[in-house]
């Protein structure tokens, strides 16, 4: 009985860990996904000049939940009509974005397809450099503190079930 | 209507609630100015309590600002602009419905090409109307025999000419003599194509190249499509009126039509001078008011009806 209570202890441990080094990973996915998002904007811009709506519903299922989730909602606002408004999108983005991050997010999507070609292509080419800076950013903490808080909470495990012990 | 009030913005939709949108012709929006609305061909101000001749003061009319204006746009497009940029670039985009929005503002041009327009100056959002049977009046005019002659539609603008093509379009492609008929639609407004698909019935034997220039659609629609009648809207160039020429020498039938004030205008205009003189129009048809025809004349320009 002993046995199996240190052992769950010390997966409750891992687990934590494992939540947190996962949080970071979405965090990076998130805005890789971005990255990947205003590419295919960027193609359909260019060439073929399909609605945003369209590219959202082509590709959406291929990002990662909170990713999805917000142009998921970004297409809900566009399919019920509505005014795509600053307040509108603040509502959905994704809540673990900072507030820097939120900014560069919602400004990208209140400014989707409010230009014409070259100008909307210019502006993609902006927000890419902003976002992959979060991206830069995003990928430096998962290497620096993700790995660090899973290999903490594991060896807080093992310290905890030792002292148990 | 829907769909006009949903590419409206909500605070505007709420005024049109108490407008009966079914005798709405065009919707004129301008920044910072009044909202005009034309009903049953009158033009009437947009007021809180819906529309006005009048009006006493400045706070009783309802005003558009620039940020509504270009949410419409935003809106209309799909929230997508890029995509109906060459649309723009001629001064109009193409809805559901047939429904066509005129955009004026600042044109922007790159080396002598127009590359967008910005800083949205005006709209006008023009709701298309089927008049069946509007044509009856000019068809035994038209029709000699099995096939049509080649006519042109004179009248200024705001008389119906692109109805009456319309409606000829449908009546003879479809209704009577099921002709192939070719619509080089270049601005998108006899046929109101969306996505591909004709928003206003023009027949089912109908083809509609759009978003073309008439040269283009002349010369690669006679050889592609074999019309028996090619219709088209706004005759204005040099290039347009030789593209007929070429058209009605090749066999194939055109109706089309010309802005001017009567048939005099006609005979002065120097691109349609010429047209005049080498009878390649068999009939001329002048409308002088909504839907009125003024006159129809034979290819000597003598009066036949009127």
């Amino acid at each position: 009985m002993q046995f199996f209570l240190l052992g769950g202890i010390f997966m409750g441990f891992t687990l934590c860990g494992v939540y947190l080094w996962r949080a970071y990973l979405t965090r990076r996915r998130f805005f890789s996904d971005t990255i990947t998002f205003m590419g295919y904007l960027g193609i359909e811009i260019a060439f073929s000049k399909n609605q945003i709506g369209l590219v959202i519903e082509r590709y959406g299922a291929g990002f990662c939940e909170p990713f999805r989730n917000m142009i998921t909602a970004y297409k809900q606002i566009m399919d019920s009509r509505a005014d795509i408004t600053r307040d509108g999108i603040n509502e959905i983005l994704w809540k673990r974005l900072r507030p820097d991050e939120r900014v560069v997010v919602a400004d990208l999507l209140y400014n989707l397809g409010r230009h014409a070609c070259a100008q909307e292509e210019k502006k993609l080419r902006t927000k890419n450099v902003e976002i992959a800076r979060l991206h830069e950013r995003a990928i430096g903490e998962m290497r620096s503190r993700a790995s660090i808080y899973l290999k903490l909470c594991i060896i807080l495990g093992i310290g905890v079930v030792i002292l148990l012990l | 209507m829907d769909i006009v009030l949903e590419t409206l913005p909500e605070h505007l939709r709420a005024y049109f609630a108490r407008v009966d949108l079914s005798a709405v012709n065009e919707i004129r929006l301008r920044v910072n100015a009044p909202v005009l609305v034309c009903a049953n061909g009158r033009n009437m101000f947009l007021t809180p309590n819906g529309l006005a001749d009048k009006v006493r003061r400045d706070t009783d009319v309802v005003y558009a600002s620039r940020n509504e204006l270009e949410s419409i746009l935003h809106k209309a497009s799909g929230y997508s602009i890029y995509a109906v940029n060459e649309q723009l670039k001629m001064g109009f985009m193409t809805i559901r419905g047939g429904i066509r929005i005129g955009v004026v503002g600042e044109v922007v041009s790159e080396n002598g090409i127009t590359s967008t327009i910005k800083n949205i100056h005006a709209l006008n959002i023009r709701i298309p109307r089927m008049v069946s049977g509007c044509s009856y009046p000019i068809l035994p005019y038209i029709f000699g025999g099995t096939m049509p002659t080649s006519t042109l539609i004179i009248a200024p603008p705001g008389c119906g000419k692109t109805t009456m093509l319309r409606d000829i379009a449908y009546q003879i492609s479809d209704k009577f003599y099921m002709l192939n008929t070719l619509i080089i639609d270049e601005r998108g407004e006899i046929a109101a194509t969306h996505m591909g698909e004709c928003q206003l019935d023009v027949g089912a034997f109908t083809d509609v190249m759009t978003g073309c220039t008439k040269t283009f659609g002349f010369e690669n629609g006679v050889r592609s499509m074999r019309p028996h009648v090619i219709i088209t809207d706004e005759v204005a160039t040099c290039a347009d009126t030789e593209m007929i020429k070429t058209a009605t020498h090749s066999g194939v039938r055109v109706i089309a039509s010309v802005h001017a004030a009567n048939i005099e205008e006609i005979r002065t205009k120097p691109n349609f001078r010429e047209l005049v003189e080498s009878a390649v129009f068999d009939r001329y048809v002048v409308l002088s008011g909504l839907g009125k025809i003024e006159g129809v004349y034979d290819r000597n320009l003598r009066l036949m009806a009127g």
